[in-house]
């Protein structure tokens, strides 16, 4: 039986503390808690990898057909009380910059061989997705890049406080063929961002379930006992990072802390109690914040049903240039834009081509050809998504900062208006690796995650730099309303209408045929 | 800078590049505009060229401004009413913008302008490409019908003249229509002609039907009657029996003055859009060609057209102050208390300056 794989990784962001910090780690015959203060920056990511032959049959087998799959879930952050801190650089730059919202469903299938296959495995998988999350959702899929991909921004809260948990226990329970416990306790889900399951692509059988905390507010309890399940075989390794770099720009710091191995073998009835080893290891991670700058999202006012989106770019320590040097051993980086939106906002793709020669060098825009002037009500897809390649010299002399126009759809005239939330563009450099060695490494490396779709897979051997939001601990996106009429008018808006065509008819024929 | 500008342009570079117009969302035109405007897609040798199609819209609003001033000469009034299409600022602002309106203002008044000549065969020639153009202009064809051969009663409507200009206008219409089919296939029809007939129009315009239209759009039914009628389905009723049937046949049956012509072609217009499911200002470029024409000839006071005038700016004025709160500053709860209100104090001062307009006319084709 090939067993679960869990990998708990704990990266303590200021190393000043580490020895307080370890000191304050807690074990006893089932538990191991780490510690958690105000002192202690701390996120937290589980790895947990399922192999198919643990996985619902019928799943599996979809899973084996389709082999690239991407699904990803974030809380809908609404907003910062008070002005937020720069984030710290961590390995979890993938997560921390995704800028998602609500539910990100795409799939590739590999085996189809015609268009026909790819959308039909497709429309099958996000539907099946869709069943085992419980999430109803009438939207279309839209082609996006090379593959098909549906968002669901909103998802009602049903009954529970955490979506983002809700997904998690939904996911888990519905792709086990048997009762197999999460090895995450209940309240650590319940302060859970976000969610990812990635398949493992053609070489794998497996599917990996991400499970990230950006911050922890509370002690982590690590149980060993999930080891010892009799439903399956499950196999857990918990490491505890820090940087040891003392440049902070450093984008590939050395990072040292504990490891400990949890299996059945170690932990056993004699043996309950488990030591840590000291570890060192580079994590060469794709994806990086970018160092010394933040963006800033916001619409302008008035907003009306003409938004204007503003991304400024906010440089908060002028001795790191803009652009990622080739120090970091990539060649030519290029400026990437990568917005999605719901159906509520119109991407006039005509209206966007006038930007080309200015803050854009090339954009293209996905959503399914939808029509520009319908209402949201009427339109089948769930959105669409922009990805602009932004000229970084135009913006950087326009007030370090560039707009993208928006409109709004009519909504459904149900009261006075109709709100909703628009998901923060995601800024920041895509770099081709050119050096063998940098190459080699980030594909050897044991955090990366090469089969994840999204921007990863608009090219190869690329390395990212995120243009953090200035507000990506607490807010991932932006707040719109619009205006609607109420269906309760309709009966005396039609009435008076008639009477009114009616009487002005009259009195114009009257006027005609007086004599 | 107009949208439609955008669409007409971006229209033209996908001819210019050999491929369909109609390849560009929301271009709902026929193919004929997008050639004229091929010259804005060379834009790689000279930025000035995008502004070409603006340069021409700007030409047809001085064909059409001679065409008027000729038209008042052969009418022996007075020339210096031309000067009210020539110096409006509407006129000037929508073409100047990029709306290409002024292209079909030059051929209706190239067909009233050869029909006022008696010279019918190039009236229906000029007149089935107006209607190529845009369809509304099919309304002046039972006008020019009575207006040539005026004495001929209604039971004997056929005469060798009236023959020539419908078979003037049969040919460019169907001619071109045929060609444009034949090039570019059922998406023609569908974009230029079929799409006017099922739009949903649920953007706010100046109309009154507007806000049904918008309820209607998301219910699919109507709210006062079961079944599959909706009013906006009636709404080509009174619209048509008005401006395509009534008018003319009262304006223009047993008429030989051009000048009267011309003015039940103004009311007509006016009728046509004030009662129309989408309205919005670029359309009033459509009637205020006649317009030179139909004031030489009006006995309507002074002080009575200062506020006939007034209250049609007024009530605009009124649903563009809606508008505005409404599109710009995203305000809620405008659409029934604001625009719909608004738009229904225009539809009424549009019906009250209707039936002056006629009364006008009459007055004045009495007193000759």
């Amino acid at each position: 039986m090939t067993p679960i794989k869990q990998r708990s990784i704990i990266f303590l962001q200021d190393p000043s503390y580490i020895e307080l910090f370890v000191k304050s780690i807690e074990q006893d015959d089932r538990d191991i808690t780490i510690p958690a203060s105000t002192k202690f920056k701390v996120s937290r990511q589980e790895k947990i990898t399922i192999p198919y032959s643990e996985i619902d049959d019928r799943m599996a087998d979809l899973f084996e057909k389709v082999q690239l799959m991407d699904v990803r879930f974030s809380e809908n952050l609404r907003g910062c009380k008070d002005s937020p801190g720069e984030t710290g650089q961590t390995i979890f730059n993938d997560f921390e910059n995704m800028n998602e919202l609500g539910l990100s469903i795409e799939v590739a299938p590999q085996t189809a061989d015609s268009f026909e296959q790819y959308k039909y495995l497709s429309e099958l998988t996000i539907d099946q997705v869709m069943r085992m999350l419980r999430i109803q959702d009438d939207n279309s899929l839209i082609f996006f890049q090379e593959w098909f991909k549906k968002n669901v921004f909103r998802i009602e809260d049903q009954g529970c406080s955490n979506i983002a948990q809700m997904i998690a226990l939904r996911l888990w329970n519905a792709l086990l063929k048997r009762n197999v416990e999460l090895p995450v306790r209940l309240p650590d889900l319940e302060t859970l961002s976000g969610v990812e399951l990635v398949l493992g692509g053609k070489d794998k059988q497996e599917a990996s379930l991400f499970l990230y905390w950006q911050t922890v507010n509370r002690p982590t309890i690590i149980s060993k006992k999930y080891v010892r399940q009799e439903t399956a075989e499950l196999e857990s390794e918990l490491a505890i990072f820090y940087s040891t770099s003392k440049e902070s720009w450093d984008y590939n710091p050395p990072l040292s802390g504990l490891r400990m191995k949890i299996d059945k073998e170690k932990y056993t009835d004699d043996n309950k109690m488990l030591k840590f080893v000291p570890t060192m290891v580079y994590a060469s991670p794709t994806h990086n914040t970018l160092y010394g700058y933040q963006s800033k999202h916001e619409l302008l006012h008035p907003i009306g049903m003409h938004p204007t989106y503003k991304i400024s770019i906010l440089n908060g320590d002028a001795k790191f240039p803009f652009e990622p040097l080739q120090s970091h051993g990539e060649g030519s980086c290029s400026l990437m834009f990568q917005l999605d939106v719901p159906k509520q906002i119109i991407l006039d793709k005509y209206q966007l081509e006038h930007l080309k020669g200015k803050s854009f060098i090339d954009f293209h825009v996905h959503n399914g050809g939808m029509n520009l002037e319908l209402p949201d009500y009427r339109i089948e897809e769930w959105g669409g998504s922009l990805t602009a390649e932004l000229d970084e010299s135009y913006i950087t002399s326009h007030n370090e900062s560039f707009e993208i126009p928006l409109h709004l759809r009519y909504g459904k005239p149900l009261g006075s208006y109709e709100e909703f939330s628009m998901p923060k563009g995601e800024l920041y450099w895509q770099c081709q690796m050119k050096d063998a060695n940098q190459i080699v490494e980030a594909e050897e490396s044991f955090y990366n995650e090469k089969n994840r779709l999204g921007i990863d897979k608009f090219g190869q051997n690329m390395m990212f730099y995120h243009v953090q939001d200035m507000e990506s601990s607490c807010s991932n996106s932006l707040q719109l309303k619009i205006p609607t009429a109420d269906l309760k008018d309709a009966y005396s808006n039609e009435l008076w209408t008639l009477i009114f065509v009616i009487a002005g008819t009259l009195y114009i024929i009257v006027a005609t045929v007086r004599k | 800078m107009d949208v439609d500008y955008y669409v007409f342009t971006d229209a033209a570079r996908f001819i210019y590049n050999g491929q369909s117009p109609y390849l560009r969302a929301t271009y709902r035109y026929t193919p004929l505009l997008g050639w004229l405007l091929v010259p804005t897609a060379w834009q790689a040798a000279n930025d000035y060229w995008f502004e070409f199609g603006k340069a021409v819209f700007v030409v047809c609003d001085l064909i059409t401004g001679y065409l008027i001033l000729r038209l008042l000469i052969l009418m022996h009034k007075d020339t210096n009413w031309s000067l009210l299409w020539f110096f409006n600022p509407m006129v000037i602002t929508i073409s100047t913008r990029g709306s290409s309106e002024s292209l079909l203002t030059a051929v209706v008044m190239a067909a009233v302008y050869r029909a006022v000549q008696r010279k019918n065969w190039q009236a229906g020639l000029w007149l089935g490409l107006a209607i190529h153009l845009k369809i509304y202009p099919f309304l002046y064809v039972p006008s020019i019908l009575l207006f040539i051969d005026a004495g001929q009663p209604l039971w004997k409507p056929i005469t060798r003249e009236r023959v020539k200009f419908l078979l003037g206008v049969l040919v460019t219409f169907c001619g071109l229509t045929y060609l444009m089919f034949h090039w570019y296939g059922q998406v023609y029809l569908d974009e230029a002609f079929l799409y006017h007939l099922i739009r949903l129009d649920h953007r706010h315009n100046f109309s009154i039907y507007n806000i049904s239209l918008y309820f209607t759009s998301f219910t699919g039914k109507s709210a006062l009657f079961d079944g599959g009628f909706t009013l906006e389905k009636m709404a080509f009723l009174p619209q048509l029996a008005l401006s395509a049937v009534l008018i003319p046949l009262r304006l223009c049956y047993g008429n030989y003055k051009p000048e009267v012509l011309v003015s039940s072609l103004f009311i007509q217009t006016f009728t046509f859009i004030a009662f129309n499911k989408v309205i919005t200002s670029q359309y009033f470029v459509w009637f205020m060609c006649f317009l030179p024409v139909y004031l030489s000839l009006s006995t309507i006071s002074l002080f009575k057209g200062v506020i006939l005038l007034a209250g049609w700016i007024i009530t605009q004025a009124l649903w563009l102050y809606y508008g505005y709160r409404l599109e710009f500053r995203g305000e809620f709860d405008l659409f029934y208390s604001g625009l719909w209100t608004s738009a229904t104090a225009m539809f009424i001062w549009n019906c009250v300056l209707i039936a002056e307009f006629i009364r006008d006319v009459t007055r004045k084709v009495k007193r000759d």
